[in-house]
């Protein structure tokens, strides 16, 4: 029989499936639409399958061709990979749902497989074990996010698209020149390999290699101020696409820079660098989102922001800051994604994207506007919504170091979080209260956008109300990157 | 198990889900849901009353235990959140008719209950987290009521919102702090902590967490927010703003100060004054400022709800002066003075609501004469501003009685004069009030006017009767808060039903007797008045209308602008404004911020491409100089 928790399975059906959406045209014109909803759906089963198994031992281990590692590419998924994989197949699956229903433009068939290239690269960049891997990971998900945001044709998307594109190449361009430089310290591609040779090589050997790999991935990372493509791709994208790309990829990349500085540049000094550019990108993402009149483009300023917050809690450097950057990334994921679904149901609806028009819709829309209003409230660390959970976390963690500099930071920190409710009740406020000057014939989203939202929006509530398990399983994420133990592991289990 | 008090936290809560389901059966299902179940929180509060239930321990958060207790005091605090809520849902149900969408009121049940439960979980709550958790909640559901009123109060409640999570925030860093030294956030182990932890960080913990109590209490220079949103908030939420919302600072502040600091820990860490600690010392002269400030705001104000709200401010700095006085008697007065002003500015808000329910207008220039029309509502509201203003027998009196008293035995002239001072200028605001709405002249567009509907009635009613019932026995109040004190430490009060008995070194006081004196001069007076009276008869020509022929819309007396020439005395105080500071600054953040976002996501492709050049640059820098880049 064979075994499905396999991690190979998480990209090589997805991959399957794109090439078959590519050719479905020849057959039937409608199955492009649902062969997605059938790939994540089993990318889903199969992580699923992957918890107990990750629970028992710790890691799961592949290897590819028959070799061993160093030499055969291996997929590693530890907690804090599977933890990933979750949400972006959950949200694969959900997307491809709204997918459905959303998309009307030709052609149709290629934005499906690029949609689904878009996530299995995500994938790919989460769970691989192999340095070069994970730039062929990034660039097969650059490539798929590059079409995606051009894909409406209009002005604004091409060059969108383009901005992307450029910035998107040069940043692929640097992984590689990093991952070759440490490559030639060490002679190895395999992560664990790399662990246990790098620490033989000294700093100075190091730190252009990484400051490589850190720019590369920074700028797909949206770290500032290397982010200026994303307030222009987010919105110029279909919203699905903004939906995966402000929930999972900006967050892939920098799960993969939390990764590499974990294995092969854990000095202490470096944590005081990167909290640098966390503030910085908090800080630039917050305030500017506050300005926009545009609701895509003030979300992904927000994305910018909360990809400050949860890279500052991983630069805390301890296993509580860990935990609190893991569990708001679950908040990021699942609350933002569902807020650009349900502002792209709102946008088909008004047929604009200033918040101007967005005016009264709470009487209008009132099912997606009470998810938009309670993944509002979790992004801005409302109890009772998960957002308070992990808000507070990062905050305790950030303050077991009584020193001046993380008081300030909280300080900053706490103060973006007024910016954040500033501009997020300014339009909970118009939505709900304000009183449009024409009455506008303007109905609910049809049911087919809804019920991905209701299904992110029932995720959401759940793990508000009962976050114990999520906790815990972020706790033992943050301990394993912590402490290393996910190295020791491999080694056991034979991936070296 | 007992699961009483994690009963009596969800009730309102449940209730408030169940509220907007029953909205969508009928409307009368909904009020009925509404009704019930804060009827029946407010039942299992008089079940459980007084009773002490220590630590249920109801969940678990980053290794400290999320507890729910009582004492005496939480239980003074949950009586009026929960009774408040009740008599507000019950007017609401006829005042809210006015709104025609159903799904509104629908949302605006569920809020009012929300709200409810929140505050009862900020009074149950035994750690710190619970508390701010609930804390937040009380602040965005109760921000939703607010805007329920209408176009300017968005703008209120937009303001509310904002300050309200600055000061929540000012908290969190505080219980962040405490956190990362005790690790448990439950009341007794922070005391412990803070028993054993060093001046500075003391103070600044306690700092942290007046600044989120002094949002919510409206303590000057933090109360900018309230008159907007007091005032534009729906006449039903009002009182529960004005009344219960702006208590749990004091609440607060009081859990602070008496159960995780101590005074005498307050006494060894910093220096007194007046044998007050400095901390302490610096909050009574903020709140004597809210008193005299507010005061004299309120005597200027031309909107009735504007000017009961500027009366909240003055009157919380009651309640927070006597609780900073750090001696029984002192604290015993700022708690009982929470519970009175929650009954008497309740009932004001509510007469005042009535008035409104009727005219539609809360401009007091353009009412009038309505005693004729509304005896009912005139008489409720004359119990009210009689409260109010401190005069025996109502229960206003003796809870400013026991504030003075405190500050004669501290020595503390210049407080004491203060707080005197914005007892007279309450006598002329509540003058001013029931002047304009009910007596002069009635203007001929309310000829048609009639008292409110029973159910309106009802809880004006009940309110009224306990201004005098707590005002002739505050012995009934002075059980739980003396009760309750000695559990804090502090030396109980001698107090019987009637006052407080004397040969104690605390002073006495028998409400009946001064009553007897204050009725006799009165009926005395009375007498006099009614035996010798004096009326001019003006002819229509005499000089006061200037010879003017008077006409039914001409007005015989003042009624805009009433107190003009009191406002050129204070004009120099009433022109400072701390509100032009902080929109001052807000203006600065947002041109600042405008300018330079512009300047760096300019939307052109090279720029960008040069931050990616300049950031490798760096770090190419940084390898030159061999990594040493800090």
């Amino acid at each position: 029989m064979v075994n499905l928790a396999n991690p190979i399975l998480l990209i090589v059906i997805p991959l399957l499936f794109v090439f078959l959406i590519a050719f479905s045209s020849a057959f039937s014109k409608s199955a492009a639409k649902y062969l997605p909803i059938i790939a994540f759906g089993i990318n889903v089963v199969v992580a699923m399958l992957l918890v107990p198994e990750v629970l028992k031992n710790g890691l799961v281990l592949s290897t590819t061709a028959g070799f061993k590692p160093p030499i055969a590419i291996d997929m590693i998924v530890d907690k804090l990979a599977l933890f990933l994989v979750i949400i972006a197949s959950v949200l694969g699956f959900v997307v491809s749902i709204y997918n459905v229903a959303y998309i009307d433009e030709e052609p149709e068939e290629k934005f499906y497989a690029l949609f689904t290239l878009l996530i299995t690269g995500i994938i790919w960049m989460i769970i691989t074990g192999d340095l070069f891997n994970l730039f062929v990971a990034f660039e097969v998900t650059s490539i798929a996010a590059f079409g995606l945001v051009g894909f409406h044709r209009d002005k604004g998307s091409v060059e969108a698209g383009f901005k992307y594109l450029v910035m998107g190449a040069i940043g692929g361009s640097l992984l590689l020149v990093g991952i070759i430089m440490l490559y030639a310290a060490t002679g190895t591609l395999n992560i664990i390999d790399v662990a246990q040779k790098s620490a033989e090589l000294t700093f100075q050997q190091k730190f252009l290699a990484y400051a490589l790999i850190f720019v590369g991935l920074g700028i797909e990372g949206a770290l500032f101020p290397l982010n200026a493509w994303l307030p222009d791709a987010h919105p110029a994208a279909p919203s699905s696409v903004s939906s995966i790309l402000s929930g999972i990829m900006t967050t892939a990349a920098i799960y993969a820079i939390i990764r590499i500085t974990n294995i092969i540049f854990d000095y202490n000094q470096i944590y005081l660098f990167l909290m640098f550019f966390a503030l910085l990108t908090l800080i630039f993402g917050e305030i500017a989102a506050y300005y926009q009149k545009d609701i895509k483009r003030m979300l992904a300023y927000s994305t910018i922001g909360q990809t400050g917050l949860f890279f500052f809690a991983f630069t805390i450097h301890s296993t509580n800051g860990l935990q609190g950057a893991f569990l708001q990334i679950i908040n990021h994921s699942v609350s933002k994604s569902m807020l650009f679904l349900v502002v792209g149901a709102m946008i088909v609806q008004v047929g604009s994207r200033n918040i101007e028009d967005f005016v009264g819709l709470g009487r209008k829309m009132k099912v997606s506007s009470f998810f938009l209003a309670i993944g509002m409230f979790s992004l801005m660390g409302m109890p009772p919504f998960f957002g308070f959970w992990s808000k507070l976390k990062i905050i305790f963690a950030a303050l077991q170091h009584s020193n001046a500099l993380m008081i300030g930071s909280v300080v900053i920190i706490l103060l973006m979080s007024v910016v954040e409710g500033a501009y997020f009740f300014k339009l909970l406020q118009m939505m709900f209260f304000g009183k449009a000057e024409q009455d506008r014939e303007i109905k609910e989203a049809s049911f087919g956008m809804l019920v991905p939202v209701v299904i992110l929006g029932f995720i959401l509530l759940f793990i508000s109300f009962y976050p114990t398990p999520v906790l815990d399983f972020a706790h033992q994420a943050a301990s394993d990157l912590m402490n290393k133990n996910y190295i020791n592991l491999a080694l056991k289990l034979g991936g070296l | 198990m007992n699961m009483s008090l994690e009963l009596l936290l969800a009730t309102p809560f449940i209730g408030g889900l169940l509220t907007y389901i029953g909205g969508k059966v009928h409307r009368w299902v909904r009020n009925l849901i509404a009704v019930l179940f804060s009827l029946a929180t407010v039942g299992e509060m008089a079940m459980y009353y007084n009773t002490t239930f220590k630590g249920v321990v109801w969940g678990s958060l980053f290794g400290s235990n999320l507890v729910l207790q009582t004492n005496p005091i939480t239980w003074l605090f949950l009586f009026i959140v929960t009774a408040i809520s009740l008599l507000v849902i019950v007017f609401s149900i006829d005042d809210m008719k006015k709104e025609e969408d159903e799904i509104v009121l629908d949302s605006y049940y569920m809020q009012l209950l929300f709200v409810e439960g929140a505050m009862v979980g900020i009074v149950l709550a035994g750690d710190l987290i619970t508390f701010f958790m609930f804390w937040e909640i009380m602040s965005w559901t109760s921000y939703f009521l607010i805007v329920h009123g209408g176009k300017k109060s968005m703008a209120a409640g937009y303001k509310y919102i904002i300050m309200s999570v600055i000061g929540a925030y000012a908290m969190f860093i505080a219980i962040a702090m405490l956190y990362a030294k005790t690790h448990s956030l439950v009341y007794s182990d922070v005391a412990l902590a803070l028993s054993q932890a060093s001046p500075s960080f003391i103070i600044w913990t306690v700092v942290l967490l007046s600044v989120g109590f002094f949002v919510k209490a409206a303590v000057m220079p933090l109360h900018t927010w309230l008159p907007d949103a007091h005032s534009e908030a729906p006449s039903p939420v009002s009182p529960l703003l004005s009344g219960v919302l702006i208590k749990m600072g004091a609440y607060g502040l009081f859990i602070v100060f008496y159960g995780l600091l101590s005074v005498n820990l307050a006494k060894n860490i910093m220096p007194s004054v007046f044998s007050t600690p400095i901390l302490l010392y610096i909050i009574q002269w903020l709140a004597a400022l809210s008193i005299v400030l507010a005061t004299f705001l309120a005597i200027m104000q031309e909107d009735a709800k504007r000017l009961l709200a500027y009366s909240s401010v003055s009157q919380i700095g009651y309640v927070v002066l006597g609780l900073a006085t750090g001696t029984s008697l002192g604290v015993a007065g700022g708690l009982f003075h929470a519970l009175n002003h929650a009954i008497f500015k309740g009932l004001l808000f509510l007469a005042v609501g009535a008035v409104i329910y009727r005219t539609g207008t809360r401009n007091m220039s353009e009412l009038g004469g309505l005693v004729k029309k509304m005896p009912f509502t005139f008489t409720a509201l004359l119990l009210g501003i009689i409260a109010l203003a401190g005069v025996p027998p109502l229960n206003g009196f003796v809870s400013k009685w026991m504030i003075y008293e405190a500050l004669i035995q501290k020595k503390e002239v210049f407080l004491l004069i203060m707080a005197f001072v914005g007892s007279t200028g309450a006598f002329l605001y509540v003058y001013r009030l029931i002047h304009s709405l009910f007596l002069g002249q009635l203007p001929e567009k309310y000829e048609n006017v009639k008292d409110v509907p029973i159910l309106m009635q009802i809880p004006i009613w009940i309110l009224a009767l306990s201004t005098i019932v707590y005002g002739i026995f505050p012995g009934l109040a002075m059980d739980v808060i003396v009760k309750g004190m000695k559990l804090f430490g502090f030396t109980p009060i001698a107090y019987n039903l009637f006052g407080f008995p004397e040969g104690t070194a605390m002073g006495s006081l028998t409400v009946i007797n001064i009553a007897a004196v204050l009725m006799t001069a009165f009926v005395a007076v009375f007498i006099i008045f009614i035996l010798f009276p004096k009326t001019r008869q003006v002819s229509q020509y005499d000089n006061y209308a200037s010879g003017q022929e008077l006409t039914p819309d001409f007005k015989y007396n003042y009624s805009f602008g009433f107190y003009m020439s009191f406002g050129r005395v204070i004009k120099p105080i009433l022109s400072m404004s701390i509100e032009r500071v902080y929109n001052y600054w807000i203006d600065a953040f947002k041109i600042f911020g405008d300018y330079y976002m512009r300047r760096i996501y300019t939307g052109n492709l090279e720029t960008y491409n040069s931050y990616i050049v300049i950031v490798v640059t760096i770090a190419a820098a940084a390898v030159l100089l061999g990594g040493k880049l800090w």
